[in-house]
């Protein structure tokens, strides 16, 4: 009886409970499915749409094939430079990450690259070359390789109704059970990228390469050990008087043949605050060092940091350094110098120092733009004059400095000697780059001064001095 | 009296049981409701938390307009990227040492600067399975100033990693094809590579 009376009450209550148990599994479940299908539905979508451009992309690459005509041309390229970077942009959208599809990522990178600088041009005066031709020809054969593979992939998606999601946890998991079409596929599309013949990119793309591979080789100069780059560390750091007192550990980076440096860290009484430094294998050159600390309240200019600056560059065997760019935030002061040689400043080599405006430290560095640029130089003499170069700049511009400067070049990343116009537009400022030899504008950067981020600048100071 | 009193606490009990069952079920509803829309309801705080904030600042900011020193540089990524990519870096590595959180807030600039890669760090950031932090939305946790700052450094050019455009965590990488690639240094748990 008494077994009778509770579940009399208890069994009402569970089977209420249980309903409600199933109905809010059951609308987890829907709600759960839903978000599925959505993500799912992602990934159709950049998947199918990677098919779309790449299938276009190839039509545009056979129609610059059969066009003779030059001003038809250049809308055509202009299309396999959009189609390029849609497509490239696809593919980030995918979950490929974890698997290796980088060489077809690349090439697509390069295809865009190419056509921008054919399609930017004036082919009435510079028509394409025979080995542009080549060029083009070569992208129009390798571009139906990966289409018809692409194509392959497509139709099993759509016909055995493969997910991405499926796709996305194999790939996660290494798990070699599920269907893997879409992933071999994908394996092969970028074997055969692998195995295609080196195309002729041009010396937009391959001067970009260059200097991606020389970094990749590093320095040259004597080869120093793991103590002479610790002796280097604590003398950069001026640490010498207190040698005894620090713990210094220095790891060789990387394996085989493409390390450049020493890794050092020297912690010197406070553990929290280390400092941090890569010093070069071939000549034992600083590259960078760093020292995190809080930073107290703000006691010096952002004037006299550079001098601090400047003065700490001098000491370190930076002796024709100025500064070019100055910047702030979290209590620091960050500036760019640059190499001057005869009032030319020589922008490639550049240096970054940081210093804390609190004690004036310096406590931050780095010269690997430096390193890599830095040579014996002869400047040339410029043909066209400043009262010359003024007649190119915009009207828009108002001139308010000039001085002369060597940058890198737009097309081939040779330096070239510019004319450089400092003015502004809409309390905007504007560097105007203008070639001295062939009188053309190379570059324009738009500056950041204090007025422009004054609000935003001054949030982030404020955000610091709550945390401290 | 005596007939009633049964047909009564039968009564009682049924309204119990119904009313036990209602709440039961208005409960699992107000889970299940507040589980799914978590992630809002705490920004809605935040927002509110971080207007509040704002304002405090914007009070301050006025009183100290006149110290403002003069600035000079080459435009670059927009507050809103840096903010972004300070979650990014957050939600990765807030454990690590600082160095390894400049180390990487690189690695996503070079993959930015990188042809293998997408363009925008909002694009590398976002890109499906490229982050951990961004698959499980801890992405979404409000980063620290330090965060903040490691993101600041490496976009003036402090590259702890010396260019590279992958890393992994040994102890949790699942891709077997992440140890195939040339490692180039070890910088608290994370190995960064080429």
């Amino acid at each position: 009886m008494v077994y009778g009376a509770i579940s009399r009450v208890v069994m009402p209550i569970a089977v209420v409970g249980l309903i409600g148990a199933g109905m809010w599994g059951y609308q987890e479940h829907n709600e759960k499915n839903s978000i599925l299908i959505k993500a799912e539905n992602q990934y159709q979508r950049a998947f199918h749409d990677l098919n779309y451009h790449i299938d276009r992309l190839h039509d545009e690459l056979g129609k610059t094939m059969v066009i003779n005509t030059r001003n038809q041309i250049t809308p055509s390229i202009a299309n396999v430079w959009r189609l390029a970077y849609t497509a490239q942009s696809d593919v980030g959208q995918l979950p490929l990450t974890l698997m290796p599809f980088n060489n077809t990522e690349e090439f697509l990178s390069n295809v865009a690259d190419f056509s921008h600088s054919v399609a930017i041009r004036d082919l009435s005066k510079h028509p394409l070359t025979a080995k542009e031709q080549k060029t083009l020809h070569d992208l129009y054969k390798h571009s139906k390789e990966i289409k018809k593979e692409l194509d392959h992939v497509q139709t099993k998606v759509i016909d055995k109704q493969l997910r991405w999601m499926d796709v996305e946890s194999a790939i996660a998991s290494d798990d070699k059970k599920t269907d893997n079409t879409i992933i071999d596929g994908f394996r092969t599309i970028e074997k055969r990228v692998q195995e295609f013949p080196e195309v002729d990119w041009g010396v937009t793309v391959q001067s970009v390469d260059h200097k991606r591979k020389q970094r990749i080789q590093g320095l040259k100069g004597p080869r120093i050990t793991k103590e002479q780059a610790k002796d280097i560390a604590v003398r950069f750091a001026g640490l010498q008087d207190q040698k005894n007192k620090l713990k210094i550990d220095v790891d060789s980076d990387g394996k085989g043949t493409d390390y450049t440096a020493y890794s050092v860290r020297i912690v010197d009484g406070n553990v929290d605050n280390p400092l941090s430094m890569d010093i070069t294998k071939n000549g034992g050159r600083v590259v960078w060092f760093l020292k995190e600390k809080e930073i107290q309240e703000e006691r010096i200019t952002i004037e006299q940091a550079e001098a601090n600056a400047n003065r700490w560059l001098k000491d370190h065997g930076y002796d024709t350094m100025v500064a070019a760019e100055s910047d702030s935030y979290d209590g620091l002061g960050v500036f760019t110098f640059v190499n001057q040689q005869n009032g030319v400043r020589i922008y490639p080599d550049s240096v970054t120092v940081k210093v804390a405006l609190d004690t004036g430290e310096v406590n931050g560095f780095h010269a690997v733009e430096y390193l890599y640029n830095n040579k014996v130089r002869q400047i040339p003499q410029a043909k066209i004059t400043e009262q010359k170069a003024r007649t190119v700049l915009s009207p828009n511009l108002k001139v308010t400095e000039h001085r002369m400067a060597m940058i890198e070049g737009k097309m081939d990343g040779k330096e070239v000697l510019c004319h450089e116009f400092t003015g502004t537009f809409d309390n905007q400022t504007y560097m105007v780059y203008v070639n001295a030899q062939t009188g053309q504008e190379e570059e324009v950067v738009r500056m950041e001064t204090e007025q422009d981020d004054e609000v935003e600048g001054m949030d982030e100071t404020q955000e610091q001095n709550e945390t401290t | 009296m005596e007939a009633s009193r049964p047909v009564n606490s039968r009564l009682l009990k049924w309204t119990i049981a119904v009313v036990i069952g209602v709440v039961s079920l208005l409960g699992v509803h107000y889970i299940s409701t507040t589980s799914v829309s978590a992630q809002p309801g705490l920004s809605q705080y935040d927002a509110a938390l971080d207007t509040e904030m704002a304002a405090k600042r914007k009070a301050r900011t006025k009183a100290k307009k006149k110290k403002k020193k003069k600035t000079f540089h080459i435009s670059r990524l927009s507050q809103n990227d840096i903010k972004l990519m300070a979650n990014a870096v957050y939600g990765e590595a807030r454990g690590e040492p600082y160095i390894g959180q400049v180390a990487i807030a690189s690695v996503i600039i070079n993959r930015s600067k990188s042809p293998n890669f997408p363009e925008s760090p909002a694009a590398v950031i976002f890109e499906p399975r490229a982050f951990t932090a961004v698959a499980d939305g801890q992405i979404y946790l409000t980063p620290n100033p330090k965060a903040k700052k490691a993101v600041r450094d490496a976009m003036r050019g402090w590259d702890p990693t010396g260019g590279c455009t992958y890393y992994f965590n040994p102890a949790t990488a699942t891709s077997k094809w992440i140890w195939g690639r040339p490692q180039v240094k070890r910088i608290g748990k994370h190995i960064f590579c080429r």
